[in-house]
């Protein structure tokens, strides 16, 4: 009695998974072999490794600072969260 | 999977900001309904531990398939931790994730939203569907799919609502080209999902009380 409630479910999750398989090898024909990063370039229209490089002087998103590629900024940054993380971590005695 | 990779400076700084306000606000509420909930849950608490560790490690994984792509578990993430411990999970995994040059800092907030869909929506389809689907592995499978499917949406959504910067492209040239990386991330989506329904199935037999299962 049960068999056909059983097998409903792989059946559903086999054919879903074929169709996605055959729309993402149509979609790479389409796109050729890129790495993820590339893919999202081409998609936006940005040149590869950002459009810094058309500028020449960094993308600062407006803020008047790089912080991709800048590990000393990283590391402010991650910084400053862990001192945030302990903050916390203390004031509500986790 | 559903990520969105992109520099720091590709969002205008007012997008930056209103995408992580929106995920601050998620995360507050996922906060105050901890919080709110007085005694705290151990054992759940120590898997949503494991489950961030393995999605970060995973998520740093390139697999060399259709050019590269990464696995993201955030689904899993919600079927094993919940939404509310899952928006907290997604959100050290970003900024982890940003600490070693996985997506730039300000894009955290998005991608929190974009994986936050996938936790949220994955959790709601695998309980939802107990009825109709009584099989773990195959509604986990199932449950991936939905939330990842969602998440790529979102993903969509954020990019053409921000705009990106320095490029001329109009929004329906940059639709079709996102849409090309839904189709190829949906691909892997069924790798994500055979694990995801693996794993589910396995602990079903094991500890099914920490999927809310009947043993049986």
């Amino acid at each position: 009695m049960s068999g056909p409630i059983e097998k409903r479910g792989p059946i559903l999750f086999f054919l879903i998974a074929a169709i996605l398989i055959a729309a993402a090898i149509l979609a790479f024909q389409a796109t050729g072999p890129q790495g993820i990063e590339e893919r999202f370039h081409a998609a936006t229209g940005l040149s590869h490794g950002g459009h810094e490089e058309e500028d020449g002087h960094g993308g600062d998103g407006g803020t008047g600072i790089a912080v991709e590629g800048d590990l000393v900024l990283y590391a402010i940054v991650l910084c400053g969260l862990a001192l945030a993380c302990m903050a916390l971590y203390y004031h509500y005695r986790i | 999977m559903a990520h969105i990779h992109l520099e720091d400076g590709a969002f205008s700084l007012t997008w930056v900001l209103v995408w992580w306000l929106l995920a601050l606000v998620c995360i507050g509420i996922a906060l105050w309904i901890l919080r709110s909930k007085g005694r705290k849950d151990t054992g759940r608490i120590t898997l949503a531990a494991f489950v961030t560790a393995a999605a970060f490690a995973l998520f740093q994984v390139n697999i060399p398939l259709f050019g590269g792509v990464h696995l993201n578990l955030t689904p899993l993430v919600g079927i094993l931790a919940g939404p509310v411990l899952g928006s907290l999970v997604v959100l050290v995994i970003n900024i982890l994730s940003a600490a070693i040059g996985h997506g730039g800092w300000g894009l955290v907030g998005a991608n929190v939203l974009v994986n936050l869909a996938e936790v949220l929506v994955a959790f709601a389809v695998f309980r939802g569907s107990r009825t109709f689907l009584p099989d773990l592995f195959s509604r986990a499978g199932i449950a991936t799919f939905a939330g990842l499917f969602t998440g790529n949406l979102i993903m969509i959504g954020i990019i053409l609502v921000s705009g990106v910067q320095g490029v001329t492209q109009s929004p329906e040239q940059v639709l079709a080209g996102l849409s090309l990386i839904v189709a190829v991330n949906m691909g892997v989506a069924v790798i994500e999902a055979l694990l995801s329904g693996l794993i589910v199935r396995y602990i079903g037999n094991v500890r099914p009380d920490l999927l809310g299962e009947q043993k049986g």
